[in-house]
């Protein structure tokens, strides 16, 4: 081999390892936090305009923040079950909060179809996806859990199944009723699937 | 004064919508068989939804990367992450766009263990594209939309790690 014929075996090999892994940084940003780490105070908009903080969201029980969508089948199929899950747990002093972080669904569609679908908790308006880009959210629904400490208790999925006849898996309501026995969250952290949330062009 | 009875009109979409297979049900298991299959090829794998819109956006474009880029050895297969429910939709949406490659469906339910089979690191949110290497090795991801450029240069890439020469296939 001449020494002109090795140096472009070594360029090449050094550029097909260069391209040999290219992960791309899919829709959502890196999570700021994981499961265990503690959540600082977040800003969000009600449907009427104003600024409503997290903090001042608190439940006494804990804090669940449901990311959700209008127009997301996902999300939709999951309505009932937020529903349920809104009053079986306010009920026992847990605040629930869906977060609308879709840039194409404005404030009055929301409402609207909160109001229509029964949903029976609050939801706010995410309109710079800072609080999806801090958590790393990326789908609709997806939830966080958070103790009465702003410690993430749970993140994921709602349960396994979009078809509620298919359920084996409530992680949801587990992680709830473990966060209410102050019991350790069997399963504190499980893969959301569902329609990706649309977010903001970034500046 | 006779009646007569018209027979019912078919509409021409739901006609081709019949005339369409279904996809063929996959899970994880038969995913591995897939990629076992593809060994030796340049493979792109997108997964999609009809209640995907950016989805259903760039499949077009997905269609004509895979004419485009099949005499240079590209493989490409849709997986459709649609429930049972939801197959009238798919078969119009296949009816509609007519893929000149073929496309599955993710037998409904395990999405975790079936999202983990595929790639650990990934959500779980579509569109996503997953590019193999002719050694069956995983060299790339798009999660989110895409635009062609995009795909483009990661396509190139990929067929270049496929060729014979790379040492990357058997």
């Amino acid at each position: 081999m001449t020494r002109k014929s090795i140096i472009l075996a070594i360029l090449i090999a050094a550029s097909a390892a260069g391209a040999a892994v290219m992960w791309l940084r899919g829709q959502a940003p890196a999570a700021q936090i994981t499961v265990g780490g503690k959540v600082s105070d977040l800003q969000f908009q009600s449907l009427d305009g104003k600024a409503a903080s997290l903090f001042q969201l608190k439940g006494a029980r804990g804090t669940l923040l449901l990311f959700v969508a209008t127009r997301c089948p996902v999300s939709n199929d999951y309505n009932q079950r937020m529903a349920d899950l809104a009053r079986d747990y306010i009920a026992h002093g847990f605040a629930v909060l869906g977060i609308n972080a879709n840039r194409t669904e404005p404030a009055d569609e929301v409402a609207r179809h909160a109001a229509e679908k029964g949903l029976g908790f609050t939801i706010l308006k995410d309109p710079d996806n800072r609080a999806a880009d801090f958590f790393g959210a990326s789908v609709t629904p997806e939830a966080f859990l958070f103790d009465t400490g702003w410690t993430l208790r749970y993140h994921g999925r709602i349960d396994d199944s979009r078809n509620p006849a298919n359920i084996a898996s409530r992680d949801l309501r587990a992680a709830l009723d473990a966060l209410e026995a102050d019991k350790a969250v069997p399963v504190a952290e499980t893969k959301a699937f569902g329609c990706t949330i649309k977010r903001a062009a970034r500046q | 004064m006779a009646l007569t009875l018209a027979r019912p009109q078919t509409r021409p979409a739901a006609k081709q919508a019949r005339a369409v297979r279904d996809p063929e049900i996959i899970d994880q298991d038969r995913y591995k068989d897939l990629l076992e299959r593809y060994r030796g090829k340049a493979l792109l794998v997108n997964f999609w939804a009809t209640w995907c819109e950016p989805c259903r956006d760039e499949y077009p474009m997905l269609n004509q990367l895979a004419k485009q880029y099949a005499p240079q050895g590209l493989h490409l297969v849709g997986i459709s992450l649609d429930d049972d429910g939801e197959m009238i939709l798919v078969r119009r949406f296949l009816a509609k766009h007519r893929p000149v490659f073929p496309n599955y469906r993710k037998r409904p339910g395990k999405e975790e263990e079936f999202i983990n089979a595929v790639n650990p690191r990934w959500s779980g949110a579509i569109p996503a594209s997953f590019f193999y290497a002719a050694d069956g090795s995983q060299i790339g991801n798009f999660v989110g939309e895409a635009n062609r450029e995009k795909y483009e240069a990661a396509i190139r890439t990929l067929l270049e790690k496929s060729k014979p020469s790379s040492g990357n296939s058997r």
